[in-house]
């Protein structure tokens, strides 16, 4: 026997204890000794606030009605946790970047900051939490109902369910205003609250864990046991319906709803306060649900087991230990379902209450009176505080009207799914907002209007349906009668399970109208940004651009506004902060950057859109932020493009300097071959005229020379004169060649008889020196267009060339003549000592001289080859040395023919 | 890259037609096989879940390491 009192006692002693806790954790993080408060196993267990009454009490229900269908409530968040790299680490990085204060808040900011959406999302989240939260009331209200029964005398017993479900509520109220609403956040972060949650979350799970324990091995002596004895009893544990598209409906459901349940997203995205505790809780709240969940079944089974068929499975975690009069435990397990449900209605409310007060009220307070500067300072502070506690109590009279409209029917698993499906159409919005670059503004809201409408009207109104004959009426018959708008059987397909069914319709409805709008409408300048910031989060890092360039509001206005917000005291402080990082007081004008921050800060209280209208208002005005925001993007552009330019001429330059080296050092090598033919000439010309000097010099002085002596000394002058002659007339014919000149007339040449010609004219040299010339295959008849005096000159410089740089003991030449596409090649190869590596590519340079060869008397002028290929080149044709045998040099010479060409022509 | 795809070897292993595999009347340490295997993949992803968060930290921490020696 339980005395009835004692129950209450106990409750209201654990929510002092509660208070207690969450006030100290408030005044600990007030004094900076945050460590332990934010650290990731408070961050875990707070994210537990997902498991509600509906996992304490519920799961065991749903467990005993559907078999292990009640699993895939857990199934869905833990993917969603194990794959957090990719999903949830960037919703916390976005919205600390982004100062985001809601869910509502997120889905607004990301489509260009609209008010309608924070709205429309507001609407949808208040109206899915009514029923959750109905859930946790009619949760306490049974688990009180039964730890009662046992004891008419209190006064509890004797008030109905929906007086103990409104006191219940009202007290949850209280403690929420007291602790959710005690001042304006600069980050809606709440510690105090966050350490009570996590408090809740560890009782709910020993209490659970208690419970379970105690049934399977107190009751059914062991696992194997608890199942044999439920066999004996006649119950097995049906699963044959399970892991139908239910199971795959649930399992979308509940990942979806991890994300999207406004209580979710403040614990895990907005309460966060290290992006590294994600890490811990990737697989600490996935193990805390496993746990949760381990008991479930042997409970169920147990309970199933040992009652008659009529008992209320939901309330098996109460009843089992009551039935075997252990009273601790089943006290113990009424605060477990208690605080499951506390948390619950505490974490909801205030989340809910700052979406309320930040996208409806603020806003409506803006439009109606206007936010003039006679306002009172702290007016916006006040405003939202209060909007907030008016906000808590009335979520909880939903709720609990609700409950009362509902008449409590229904099992909590079913009621928390019909919330599940409200929260999930905020799905497609958010996974566009994360990853969909073109996804837009009116996409959102259509999708967004499309998927609440199609949840009100198959799930959320057909709930009501047992108490009320128009509902009832609806539902058998559809709206006006017409059957295929029956809610539960869209379009006339019939036999899908209710929840299924709306499910399928709303998401679809929704994805479809989301991605078809965004489709067809554009992002305005503002979408653009934020799609930018939200979709390139991590690639764009936390920097916050300014939106306004330049703005006609000086720091007084915009002290103003914030001390509105913010209070005197924080505001004093962001402001005292930024004098302090200014150096130039002399302007009184904010810096961009400064506004920026400033909106942020402001939209960490109430919301980025309300931030951004009232920041608009006082900077320029809407119209020319916006204005500014398409200015600043072009200049952005701007500056890409002119820097793609630079580099694109950056690389032009380095091409051009490259080559300009080349060019350089090719002058350089030139510069250095014309110095050194200049002085080669100088001494080509030195040497003959030293000689005819001095020995004109000798005719002149000795007058008693023989005839024969001077005689002898005449024709040394006239000799080197005509050297000296000659190798003029070398220069004079090589710059006359580069610069063009025709010095000669083409005929129809035999080109055999001009080689004939060159051997017979260096035979006699070839002679003297023993050298050989091997003068094979001939062309006979092989025309060419040239000038036969021209082309002599080329085949004796080649042969004399040989001739003269040949040191081996049997030197030859051997001339080789081969004919192909028109052209005649005829080739020199000898057996000297080729040509130097180093030489092959200037020895057709002009003055370059083969280097090898020590014996300068065999030197020529070193213009030889240069002009021979000057020759050949003017005759269309090509003189190259080419690759010859182990030893020796090839020069080939090559021409076109005179019949190919007349043909050709 | 295990951690883009843990998610979805789970989602394959939790959705049907593979989890119908073990909707089945037979027994695993007493109770129906089906009980063993959602748990035991779930546990199975918390263990990978952990080793995964752990390792990337650790990597995370080496890298940091690396850029703090090179300044």
């Amino acid at each position: 026997m339980i005395s009835g009192n004692l129950v209450i006692l106990t409750a209201f002693a654990y929510i002092v204890v509660l208070f207690g806790l969450a006030y100290f954790s408030d005044q600990r993080a007030r004094r900076g000794r945050n460590g332990f408060l934010r650290s990731p196993l408070i961050y875990t267990l707070a994210i537990s606030v997902y498991c509600t009454s509906w996992t304490f009490y519920g799961a065991v229900g749903s467990a005993a009605n559907n078999g292990l269908e009640f699993l895939a409530v857990y199934i869905g968040p833990t993917l969603v946790f194990v794959g957090w790299w990719f999903g949830l680490r960037k919703l916390v990085r976005i919205s600390h970047s982004q100062r985001i204060t809601s869910v509502a808040d997120f889905i607004s900011s990301r489509f260009g900051k609209s008010g309608a959406i924070a709205v429309l999302v507001t609407l949808i989240a208040v109206l899915a939490a009514t029923p959750y939260i109905a859930l946790q009331l009619k949760a306490i209200t049974s688990s009180l109902r039964v730890m009662l029964a046992s004891d008419s005398g209190s006064f509890a017993a004797n008030l109905d369910d929906s007086s103990l479900a409104l006191v219940t509520a009202a007290i949850m109220a209280l403690f929420t205003i007291l602790f959710g609403t005690r001042n304006v956040d600069a980050n809606e972060q709440h510690h105090g609250v966050v350490a009570a949650i996590a408090f809740e979350a560890v009782i709910k799970l020993a209490a659970l864990f208690a419970v379970g324990l105690f049934v399977v091995f107190g009751l059914g002596g062991g696992l194997t046991g608890t199942f044999e004895r439920a066999a004996e009893a006649g119950v097995t544990f049906v699963s044959d319906r399970d892991f139908g598209s239910r199971w795959i409906t649930i399992t979308l459901l509940s990942a979806a709803a991890i994300v999207c349940l406004p209580r979710q997203f403040q614990i895990t995205v907005v309460e966060n306060a290290d992006e590294s505790h994600l890490r811990t809780a990737s697989w600490a709240f996935p193990l805390y649900m496993l746990g949760m969940s381990l008991f479930t079944v042997p409970i169920a089974v147990m309970g199933k087991a040992l009652f008659a068929s009529g008992a209320d499975p939901d309330m098996f975690v109460l009843t089992l230990p009551l039935s075997a009069n252990q009273q601790v435990l089943s006290l113990f397990a009424f605060i477990g379902g208690f605080s499951s449900a506390t948390s619950m209605i505490i974490v909801s409310s205030i989340a809910l209450s700052i979406m309320v007060s930040n996208h409806i009220v603020v806003p409506v307070a803006l439009r109606s009176q206007g936010f003039n500067a006679n306002s009172r300072p702290e007016g916006v502070t006040r405003l939202l505080l209060t909007s907030r506690r008016i906000a808590i109590v009335t979520i909880l009279f939903l709720g609990f009207t609700y409950f009362w409209l509902t008449n409590g029917s229904g099992a909590l698993a079913i009621i928390g799914l019909i919330s599940f499906t409200g929260v999930a159409q905020f799905l497609p919005a958010i996974l566009a907002a994360l990853f969909w670059r073109d996804a837009t503004r009116q996409g959102a809201l259509a999708g967004l209007i499309v998927g609440f409408a199609v949840w009100v009207y198959c799930l959320f109104l057909p709930a009501f349906a047992p108490g009320n004959v128009i509902l009832t009426d609806w539902v058998n018959n559809g709206l006006f009668g017409w059957a295929w708008l029956k809610p539960q059987a869209l379009f006339g397909i019939e036999g899908i399970d209710p929840l299924v069914h709306a499910v399928m319709w709303s998401l679809m409805g929704n994805s479809m109208a989301l991605i078809g709008v965004s489709i067809a409408t554009e992002n305005d300048p503002v979408g653009r940004l934020q799609a930018a910031r939200f979709v390139d989060a991590f690639r764009l890092g936390s920097s916050n651009q300014s939106s306004y360039i330049r703005s006609s509001a000086t720091l007084n206005d915009l002290f103003r506004v914030a001390s509105r917000v913010l209070g005197y005291q924080r505001a004093t402080q962001v402001f005292d902060q930024y004098e302090a990082d200014r150096r130039d007081r002399e302007t009184a004008e904010p810096s961009p950057a400064f506004i920026a921050d400033l909106e942020s800060e402001l939209a960490g209280s109430i919301g980025a859109a309300s931030a951004h209208v009232i920041l608009s208002q006082v900077v320029s005005g809407d119209t020319d932020a916006i204005e500014e925001v398409i200015r600043m993007a072009d200049e952005t552009q701007q500056i890409l493009e002119y820097s793609q330019r630079l580099e694109n001429t950056t690389t032009e330059l380095q091409s051009t300097a490259e080559q300009l080296r080349t060019a350089n050092a090719q002058l350089r090598q030139l510069d250095q071959q014309k110095d050194e033919f200049l002085s080669q000439v100088s001494h080509e010309v030195r040497t003959p005229m030293t000689a005819i000097r001095s020995f004109s010099e000798i005719l002149l002085t000795h007058k008693d020379l023989s005839s024969d002596q001077r005689q002898q000394f005449v024709t040394t002058i006239h000799s080197e004169s005509m050297r000296l002659t000659a190798l003029l007339d070398e220069i004079l014919d090589l710059s006359a060649l580069e610069r063009g000149e025709s010095l000669w007339t083409d005929t129809d040449t035999d080109i055999g008889a001009a080689l004939q010609r060159a051997v017979d004219v260096c035979t006699p040299i070839a002679q003297e020196r023993n050298f050989t010339i091997i003068s094979e295959s001939v062309p006979r008849d092989r025309i060419v267009f040239a000038n036969s005096d021209r082309l002599s000159q080329v085949f004796i410089n080649l042969i004399t060339n040989a001739i003269k740089y040949n040191d081996s003991d049997a030197p030859f030449i051997r001339i080789t003549c081969s004919e192909s596409d028109g052209h005649i090649a005829i080739d020199f190869t000898d057996n000297g000592p080729g040509v130097a590596p180093v030489d092959r590519d200037i020895i057709f340079e002009k003055f370059a001289r083969g280097r090898g060869e020590g014996d300068m008397s065999e030197s020529g002028s070193g213009l030889g080859l240069a002009i021979s290929r000057e020759i050949i080149n003017r005759l269309a044709g090509r003189l190259e040395l080419v690759p010859a045998g182990e030893t020796g040099a090839c020069f080939r010479v090559t021409l076109p023919l005179r019949a190919e060409q007349q043909a050709a022509q | 890259m295990i951690a883009f795809f843990l998610p979805w070897v789970g989602l394959v292993l939790f959705m049907p037609p593979f989890v119908k595999l073990f909707d089945n009347e037979h027994k695993l340490f007493g109770v129906p096989a089906i009980g063993p295997f959602v748990f035991g993949v779930w546990g199975a992803l918390i263990a990978i879940a952990f080793l995964v968060q752990h390792f990337l930290r650790k990597a995370e921490q080496a890298q940091e390491r690396d850029e703090g020696s090179g300044r």
